[in-house]
């Protein structure tokens, strides 16, 4: 049976990857793809750590809910701020947001 | 005749391999649509993992609220867009090697976890139902205005009332 630290593992993996992709990218919708990448990770250290003793629990799986449940309304904000920035600039690089300061 | 490896285990390296793969094919894909694919096969492999952790309703949660709905809505919202090439961003090597090294000292940092087990019995939905009740009813009570009101913000920013 694997450990507590194989999980931590692919968790590490899959936020190190999500990161790499959040700075490696200048796209709105792959930055957000990247985003999820690293919520992902996240959560499964989360969980992992959470599983470490049977008391810690209840409060992981509490915490896991809310955060997925944030994670899918945030979803929903950038995909329309993109669908947004796509009607006014006809392109979804984040470098062009910058003309849009003040 | 015994298997020489458990089927956890089997469950986990198989789940591991399709969740890293996965994770380089969301980064590294060129076609928008075929990433936000690949993230939902990552949010599959993820619940795999919550559910092999002891964590069947999360693992639910996850595959009904997350890929369910979240993630097919990146899908089915790439359509909309149209696949423009990319200019690369400067310094990317350096990013990854950064971003490695970040995720080789967490490696070692947590290394103490490599001999703790996973309590894997399920938490009783009781339980779980009086800890949301008595213990966490305002971060529930946030999280639903949060999530309210990023619904009226996403309707307002799609229709472009602002």
């Amino acid at each position: 049976m694997p450990t507590v630290y194989w999980y931590l593992s692919v968790s590490f993996v899959l936020a190190a990857i999500g990161l790499y992709g959040l700075v490696a990218k200048r796209n709105l919708i792959r930055m957000l793809i990247s985003v999820e990448l690293v919520f992902n990770g996240a959560l499964l250290a989360l969980l992992s750590f959470s599983s470490t003793s049977a008391a810690s629990k209840p409060t992981g799986v509490v915490l896991a809910l809310l955060a997925i449940s944030l994670a899918a309304a945030e979803v929903g904000v950038v995909v329309s701020i993109a669908i947004l920035m796509f009607r006014v600039k006809r392109s979804l690089d984040v470098f062009e947001l910058t003309e849009s300061r003040g | 005749m015994s298997l020489p490896i458990d089927l956890t285990s089997l469950v986990f390296f198989a789940t591991s391999a399709l969740a890293v793969a996965s994770a380089i094919l969301v980064v590294s894909h060129r076609s928008l649509v075929y990433a936000a694919f690949f993230l939902d096969v990552l949010g599959t492999a993820n619940a795999v993992f919550f559910a092999l952790l002891g964590y069947p309703l999360v693992a639910v949660f996850q595959l009904t609220v997350y890929v369910g709905s979240a993630v097919t809505f990146i899908l089915f919202s790439v359509v909309m867009f149209k696949d423009v090439p990319e200019p690369p961003v400067p310094l990317k090597e350096f990013a990854a090697v950064t971003i490695a090294l970040i995720a080789a000292a967490l490696l070692v940092t947590f290394h103490s976890f490599s001999g703790i087990f996973p309590q894997t019995q399920a938490v009783e939905m009781e339980e779980l139902t009086r800890l949301v009740v008595d213990k966490y009813w305002f971060a529930l009570l946030l999280s639903i205005l949060s999530m309210a009101t990023t619904l009226i913000e996403a309707i307002t920013l799609a229709r472009r009332e602002v």
